[in-house]
């Protein structure tokens, strides 16, 4: 019964059906699966399959990545209702667009992928000021700041990640964070991120929540 | 491509192959948005393309051309994710706009289209795609060079500054980067199909 709907599942989600997606969960329930079951047996290892695809296939499109975190994340939203106990969660990232940058959607794949792989994310918003980024990591006892910068000059600036790995330091807080980025010209650069500060970086979603995975596990073995 | 002589501006299935028109009737050298959106929307209901933008057979290197003597027909995958993310971006807009006013898609008594759009856009095609919402096509006005026509009546129409001041008055500037909804609703936009319900 579990490999037909795994099988269902992923043609949904392949084909970018929300609506066939939600019935195949639904369904699942109906015939005795636990919400818990559909989270990790069905909808996690889907989302590694999907972007192991795509990122693999030279015909997959950007659209398609956005649709698939998106329903990713909104079965697991659903399915989380459910969950007779909350779920063990793996860590906590705050996340937002550098300062300047006002382009979300990077951001909103990571953040798809991020909830359905059980990490917790606090969505700061777009042109978040350096300052934001270490307060609200505080605040929510995060382990990983994730910056978003689709531009050179906000991938790049004063006022972005550099600023953020500056207060860390000046607050002698680098051991309790770490410091993640994404966006266009980190893929140009692979070693830009070490030099604007950061701990690592990641060219897609699925990439990014690996990376934030393993770098939550430094901090929290 | 732009508007221009030789792009693709209409696409229509036929026997064994497809009907291309080109601005100025001459040899094809790529498409402008109307046809790409004829295109898209011809090799949706034939099944080629699927919702997800994905081809059912996927075209090889060369791309899918609708005339396989001339590689300037040919359609990628980059192009058909290109124009989802511009539909989608669109009527993600309408849609936050509509909502934002309280009004459905039904509430719509007239749905203008403006600039080079409004020569040879197929209602029909546009709204089987999802740029379009499904309102009855006869309230879809294609206005082709609305804006310098607007300009004119401006200047040549006795109190036209007052109407114009009307208008600005009832106009509200709606920064849609900002909006948490509109990046949900263009995700929700991107498939080709029809423009959903307002959610």
């Amino acid at each position: 019964m579990l490999d037909a709907i795994i099988k269902a599942y992923n043609e949904a989600v392949f084909e970018t059906d929300k609506e066939a997606a939600f019935a195949v969960t639904d369904q699942a329930l109906a015939q005795g699966l636990t919400a818990e079951d559909v989270v990790f047996k069905v909808v996690i290892p889907a989302v590694e399959e999907m972007m192991t695809r795509i990122t693999r296939d030279p015909d997959a499109n950007l659209a398609q990545h956005f649709m698939t975190a998106q329903i990713a994340s909104e079965v697991t939203e659903r399915m989380l209702a459910r969950f007779a106990a909350p779920p063990a969660i793996v860590g906590r990232v705050v996340i937002g667009t550098a300062h300047g940058d006002l382009h979300s959607l990077g951001k909103r794949i990571v953040m798809g992928c991020l909830k359905a792989l059980m990490v917790e994310v606090v969505d700061l918003g777009v042109n978040v000021p350096a300052e934001r980024f270490v307060d609200e990591a505080v605040a929510h006892d995060a382990q990983v700041i994730a910056v978003s910068a689709m531009m050179v000059h906000t991938a790049t600036g004063e006022n972005g990640v550099r600023k953020v790995r500056r207060i860390l330091r000046d607050r002698g807080l680098e051991d309790r964070f770490k410091i993640v980025v994404g966006g266009a010209p980190y893929r140009f650069d692979n070693e830009l991120y070490k030099d604007v500060g950061a701990d690592g970086w990641a060219a897609d979603g699925i990439a990014a929540g690996r990376v934030i995975i393993d770098l939550i596990r430094e901090l929290k073995p | 491509m732009a508007a221009e002589t030789g792009a693709i501006c209409r696409v229509a299935p036929r026997a064994g192959g497809y009907a291309i028109e080109t601005i100025g009737a001459t040899h094809a050298r790529g498409y402008c948005g109307s046809g790409l959106i004829d295109a898209v929307a011809v090799l949706l209901a034939e099944g080629r393309l699927k919702p997800s933008g994905r081809f059912a057979q996927p075209p090889g290197p060369e791309g899918f051309r609708l005339d396989p003597a001339n590689p300037r027909t040919a359609l990628f995958g980059s192009d058909v994710d290109a124009f989802q993310r511009a539909k989608g971006a669109t009527a993600a807009a309408m849609a936050t706009l509509l909502k934002q006013a309280g009004m459905d898609w039904s509430d719509l008594r007239r749905l203008c289209v403006c600039g080079a759009f409004g020569h040879t856009l197929d209602v029909a095609h546009a709204q089987a795609v999802g740029l379009l919402p499904p309102i009855e096509p006869d309230r879809v006005e294609l206005l082709s060079d609305a804006t310098l026509a607007g300009c004119e009546r401006l200047l040549l129409t006795p109190g036209g500054d007052q109407d114009m001041r009307a208008l600005l008055e009832c106009t509200k500037a709606v920064n849609l980067s900002k909006l948490i909804a509109y990046d949900e609703s263009y995700i929700t936009h991107l498939r080709l199909k029809p423009v959903p319900p307002l959610p």
